[in-house]
């Protein structure tokens, strides 16, 4: 041990930066939960009077605070599975365009919603999604009767799911296609000279070594399940759809992030990591037993 | 510990009583300010130095004062000024002997986040401006200096005659009888009414009849629906401006009001509110209302305004500069919006509802060495504001310190009556068509915004015109509603029991997303029943309780 220690101190000296970093960032701050249970006045600092889970008791006693937990929830699901579903397949569809400049084209066309501020998308979406909008006007000249996209309750969390993943399948994309281009030519030579045809490689070879990429993204993303996208939810709801619009961080902003309610604000936070934290290992033990994949 | 907190309340004790003798010692700090300097007295709290006695008389050595600036982008200073180095603070040192240095310089936003984080630090700057909340916390954390005999010394009495108009506000900075935070106070009730705006050109071709009652509005909008395609009575998804006609309907959603039985009850789960949303419900059901107000925000109400598709627009004073600018250049020169009182829906009279509008204290640190200085520093606006003309300032003099008013910001208690003095002045010397009655910059501005709309119409003068405007202007609709007395005040005033404020508005969202299913219909009337039971459940019973204990008995 001393030995190895001794031989590898460079290394260990060169991680000694990210460690700390983690270290004071991440760690360190881990002690300000104890703010969740307790009455925080910011005067008094840490040493504020302890009240227990009485935030909490108060939180989960809000009629409306345990459907924005479903509302979060649903929302999120369907949008990390759509944008799967999407990016994976326009992944491959790019993949097979020969044109490098057709292919490029369509790579950035798709990336660029990504840079896009929700704030100014909700802007060009309302106006987009109004009654008398574009869209609904060719709707109506289809002979589609009108959607109100942002005013149904039942309409409005697929609108949420539907935009999202149009803003950001194209992040996805680029990453499945890095992916696909790391996958051994010499393996569809070995599939077409057994007879396999596009769809076969595509099933037989393309997808099996594009799975450990997908199932790594997909762990990742389900950290971030209890963030349904404030940014985009905040700028597009109303208080006509809050029964499924409103989720746990718009909810917890009306709750008066704004007038400096610390404590509730921190009990929040500390609710979603717990649940966070269990979807994460949910879902990697899963792909440990379903895909015998591991990262650690 | 026990020991240590006994001692410090012996010393509390001993201070207070020190401070009050010493309070009853001072000479008459009224008007002149002239009294002797250097008072020999050396039992004022937390070894302050020895001050002379008036409000606005100069120290004989230089008083160095940590103040926390608020930089305003807006503010155009002359050449080589900033907030650091201006008007105001030339003034501070030359009239008062005060230097002022910042503590820090930042922008609204930031400038409370800093003050959170001076909280957090236990590191106040010795004077600065915070919040309600933030005033509250600090009481709480005994980080603030008690100003309670300094004001009583030092205040002017214009200063306090400004508390006089808003005693409840005044007494928002008291904690326990203390007086720690020193309100602000706003620009006055008058700027609280808020009208009904109706398109002057339409109502004009048509030949109509200013509205008295709900009735003429109504047949006012089917007129412009006919005539104009307007697409309804702007309404929006937070029912602001329905909200502006509930009290037709002797409703007062939003507020705290006396309810018949003696309690406090909230103004909108009183009966009342359910008349007054049945009638929105017929009015959405005939068309009254544009039927995608459910989403529509206040943007989307001036975009429909500014595009010809709205003819009444209950709103606030303001709206003259966020629609009444791009109606003037898109519609045309008469294409504004005249202001009338809310009309009536009952026998009963219109009552307006009013809020606290003092939002900031001044408050000076528990370490200040000379809190008194920043009293001084207030005072001193107030003078400059209204004395200073008399006592020979110039003109020229005067405007140079308020074209950058908000450089004072930190110090200054506004006026609560200067709209409405503006206004009758300013009202005055259009009747009478002559300038020279105009005394203050304000006057001046609200005097040449008039004429230039008038005269030319003038697309940047509409704004002003509508608000200070002689007839049908927000301020000639709310001026005779306050001499009349026609308010109703919310019974909350400034200080939010703690319950409300851990709600946020999560309890009134209920209502809202409530209210607008009613309206829209997919509820029936009675299910505003169920909502004020969801309500009360959801913390408004709790909420009541403590609004009872705290403004129960006044």
């Amino acid at each position: 041990m001393k030995k190895r220690f001794k031989r590898e101190w460079q290394m260990h000296l060169m991680l000694l930066p990210g460690v700390l970093l983690v270290l004071v960032f991440s760690y360190i701050p881990l002690y300000g939960l104890v703010i969740a249970f307790q009455d925080y006045n910011p005067g008094r600092g840490f040493s504020s009077p302890w009240v227990g889970l009485s935030h909490f008791r108060y939180l989960f006693s809000q009629p409306n605070f345990v459907r924005t937990i479903w509302n979060s929830l649903y929302i999120a699901i369907f949008k990390i599975l759509g944008g799967l579903l999407a990016s994976v397949t326009f992944a491959l569809l790019l993949n097979e365009i020969g044109n490098r400049f057709l292919k490029r084209l369509f790579q950035t066309l798709i990336y660029i919603p990504n840079f896009l501020s929700w704030v100014i998308l909700a802007g060009v979406m309302t106006d987009l999604l109004a009654g008398d909008g574009l869209v609904n006007r060719l709707l109506e000249s289809l002979g589609l009767g009108a959607v109100n996209f942002l005013g149904s309750p039942a309409v409005f969390p697929w609108t949420m799911i539907l935009s999202d993943i149009w803003k950001g399948f194209g992040f996805g994309t680029v990453v499945y296609l890095a992916a696909l281009t790391g996958i051994d030519p010499e393996l569809y030579e070995a599939a077409r000279i057994d007879g396999a045809g596009r769809m076969s490689q595509t099933r037989y070879v393309t997808l099996p070594m594009l799975a450990p990429t997908v199932i790594l993204m997909l762990v990742l993303s389900l950290g971030n399940v209890m963030n349904a996208g404030f940014d985009q939810i905040f700028n597009l709801y109303s208080p006509v759809v809050y029964r499924t619009g409103d989720i746990i961080d718009t909810y917890v902003y009306r709750l008066g992030i704004a007038q400096a309610q610390y404590s509730v604000g921190t009990a929040v936070g500390l609710f979603k990591s717990v649940i966070s934290l269990i979807m994460v290992t949910i879902s990697y033990l899963l792909a440990d037993k379903a895909a015998n994949y591991r990262i650690f | 510990m026990k020991k240590k907190k006994v001692l410090s309340l012996l010393m509390t004790a001993i201070l207070t009583m020190s401070l009050a003798a010493c309070g009853g010692k001072e000479p008459d700090a009224g008007s002149s300010g002239q009294s002797a300097a250097g008072n020999p007295d050396s039992s004022q709290a937390e070894g302050s130095q020895e001050s002379p006695g008036g409000p606005l008389t100069p120290y004989d050595e230089t008083v160095t004062l940590e103040v926390a600036l608020m930089i305003n982008s807006d503010l155009n200073y002359q050449e080589g000024d900033d907030i650091t180095n201006n008007p105001w603070i030339r003034g501070y040192k030359e009239k008062l002997n005060i230097e002022v240095v910042p503590a820090f310089t930042a922008e609204w936003d930031d400038y409370f986040t800093n003050i959170n984080l001076a909280i957090v630090d236990k590191n106040l700057p010795d004077v600065c401006m915070v919040q309600t909340t933030q005033l509250q916390q600090l009481i709480e954390a005994d980080m603030l200096y008690d100003l309670s005999e300094l004001y009583e010394t030092y205040a002017s009495d214009t200063i306090k005659s400004y508390m006089a108009m808003e005693p409840e506000s005044f007494d928002s900075g008291k904690s326990d009888g203390k007086l720690y935070g020193i309100a602000q106070l706003g620009v006055g009730p008058i700027a609280q009414i808020n009208p009904v705006w109706i398109r002057k050109d339409w109502k004009d071709a048509l030949g109509l009849e200013d509205p008295k009652t709900m009735e003429d509005l109504i047949a006012i909008e089917k007129a412009f629906q006919q005539e104009y395609g307007s697409t309804g009575i702007a309404a929006d998804q937070t029912l602001t401006t329905l909200k502006i006609l509930a009290p037709a309907w002797g409703a007062y959603p939003d507020i705290w009001i006396q309810e018949p039985g003696g309690q406090i009850g909230y103004g909108s789960i009183q009966p009342e509110m359910k008349t007054a949303l049945g009638e929105w419900a017929k009015w959405y059901q005939e068309g009254l209302i544009n039927n995608q107000f459910a989403t529509a925000n206040t943007e989307k109400l001036n975009e429909d305004a500014v595009n010809g598709k709205l003819g009444i627009f209950p709103f606030k004073n303001w709206l003259g500069w966020t629609a009444g600018t791009d109606m003037i250049s898109n519609l045309g020169r008469e294409a504004y919006l005249e202001a009338y009182a809310v009309p009536q829906a009952t026998s009963e009279k219109v009552l307006y509802p009013l809020n606290c509008d003092n939002y900031t204290y001044t408050v000076v640190s528990k370490n200040c060495k000379n809190p008194e200085a920043a009293l001084k520093c207030i005072n001193f606006f107030a003078y400059m504001e209204n004395e200073a003309a008399e006592d020979g300032i110039s003109q020229d003099e005067i405007l140079s310190y308020f074209n950058v008013e908000h450089a004072a910001q930190i110090m200054r208690v506004q006026d609560p009556d200067l709209d409405r003095s503006t206004f009758q002045a300013t009202a005055a010397a259009i009747a009478a068509n002559d300038e020279s009655m105009l005394e203050t910059r304000k006057q001046q501005q609200a005097y040449a915004d008039i004429v230039n709309f008038t005269n030319d119409g003038s697309p940047t003068a509409v704004g002003g015109y509508m608000l200070w405007g002689p007839e049908k202007s927000a301020y000639s609709v709310a001026d005779p509603i306050i001499t009349a007395g026609d308010v109703i005040k919310n019974k909350v005033w400034a200080v939010t029991p703690d319950v409300i404020n851990k709600a946020g508005s999560t309890l009134d969202d209920i209502l809202t997303e409530g209210f607008t299913k009613i309206i829209m219909g997919e509820e029936s009337l009675d299910y505003f029943d169920t909502l004020v039971e969801d309500w009360r459940t959801a913390g408004g019973d709790e909420a009541t309780q403590a609004v009872n204990d705290m403004y129960g008995n006044q």
